[in-house]
């Protein structure tokens, strides 16, 4: 069922009514509580889709026909280009991105595996040439005694997130440019563009708690942390909402904590 | 090598230049390494007509992980026991990043040194792009 109560605590700021009623039971039919709540900003009455073609009530729609991970990546969808549209800085996302709007803590990978060659990838993509991380026998002779994951490596755990909402699903469709500018095919009688707060990725912060060693395997747990508000310059009223991820081993350490910064305007920064 | 109590001084600065004229390339390396696919690193036609930027432009997680080399070939490997940062601007194609850390303070906690650091990374015209903190620990 979909609980209000939630809403109001993600949005204390807000007020009902949501432009676009329908009955809770509509909603309960094929989607999940839990999914639901991602969704509470479907509900945001200052929403206004940025792609012209997509109007909030078809998306809501949408949303109806969609099953529950399909409805997390229609809400990802949004928040992806709605990102894109304003307030330059950061659009870029990490695991917990669009978790940001869940209000209990939750398993978001159950198993992410560290591994060496993942490390050299990810270690080469970031510019990194130090052997201590593809070098096994450079790095037994070093204090870690063997390869280790670059600081930022716990990011790439959304490789391990079966409902990663920023990579390409099979079966699904794409909003990046295929045959046309974006995949995702237009809905009959768009409404307005515009776009009004999307979440983006405002900072990243870890805590080191053990070094991360190639052959370990973490699994990662998010929680909400605090949110307030701040009148940012060109986006009217900012809302920063934290969530944080607790990596662990199979041990049960706590091996890093990583806390994301997410911030929604309350209207077109742009305007 | 990680960095020694006797030989550091609050006030100490390290720099690096952490990338030159960044490729789409290297953006799209990025995507795949993370797994963040967003069109908006590596779709120059869904960036440009649907979202509305000049350009693709890279992860803010790939600024913080090119500046995190910095770090660690400052502090040592395995050495870092925080770090965190702000995204203050967007990292387009062709920026030149230069990553600084400015020791704040030393300090000794159940017998062990620590530093903590202030983080800035800066393109060519001087354009801060990330503006955060780290920690360390450090030989005594």
């Amino acid at each position: 069922m979909f609980n209000w109560k939630h809403y109001y605590r993600i949005n204390p700021t807000r007020r009902l009514p949501p432009l676009v009623t329908l009955s809770p039971a509509r909603h309960a039919s094929g989607i999940v509580a839990g999914k639901l709540m991602q969704t509470a900003i479907l509900f945001d009455p200052h929403y206004k889709p940025l792609l012209p073609a997509i109007t909030r009530l078809q998306e809501v729609n949408a949303v109806e026909h969609h099953s529950a991970q399909a409805l997390g990546r229609q809400d990802c969808f949004r928040h992806s280009v709605l990102d894109s549209s304003q307030f330059g800085p950061v659009p870029c996302f990490g695991l917990t991105h669009s978790l940001i709007t869940k209000r209990e803590a939750f398993m978001a990978v159950d198993k992410f595996p560290i591994e060496a060659g993942h490390i050299m990838m990810f270690a080469r993509s970031i510019g990194d040439a130090n052997p201590i991380y593809y070098d096994e026998d450079y790095a037994q002779g070093t204090e870690s005694g063997g390869v280790v994951a670059p600081p930022t490596f716990v990011q790439a755990s959304a490789q391990f997130d079966p409902d990663y909402f920023l990579r390409p699903k099979i079966g699904q469709e794409w909003f990046g440019s295929a045959k046309g500018p974006t995949g995702i095919t237009p809905k009959e009688g768009g409404g307005s563009g515009g776009g009004s707060g999307g979440g983006l990725h405002a900072e990243q912060h870890y805590v080191y708690h053990k070094p991360l060693v190639a052959g370990d395997t973490l699994t990662a747990t998010v929680k909400p942390g605090k949110s307030w508000e701040k009148e940012g310059r060109r986006g009217g009223k900012l809302m920063f909402s934290e969530s944080v991820t607790e990596y662990r081993d199979l041990a049960g350490d706590l091996v890093v904590t990583a806390t994301s910064v997410g911030v929604r305007t309350e209207r077109p920064a742009t305007s | 090598m990680p960095l020694k109590l006797s030989d550091l001084t609050v006030g100490d600065v390290y720099s690096e230049e952490v990338c030159n004229n960044l490729s789409r390339t290297q953006i799209v390396q990025y995507a795949g390494t993370s797994g963040d696919y967003n069109p908006l690193h590596s779709d120059e036609i869904f960036t440009t007509q649907i979202a509305g930027y000049p350009s693709v432009f890279a992860h803010g997680m790939l600024s913080m992980g090119m500046t995190g080399r910095m770090l660690t070939n400052y502090v040592g490997d395995g050495r870092l026991t925080a770090y965190g940062v702000r995204f203050t601007a967007q990292v387009f194609p062709g920026a030149t990043l230069t990553a600084s850390a400015t020791i704040d303070a030393i300090r000794e906690e159940n017998g062990e040194h620590f530093i903590d650091l202030s983080v800035s990374t800066q393109d060519s015209e001087g354009v801060e792009v990330i503006k955060g903190q780290a920690s360390a620990r450090i030989d005594g």
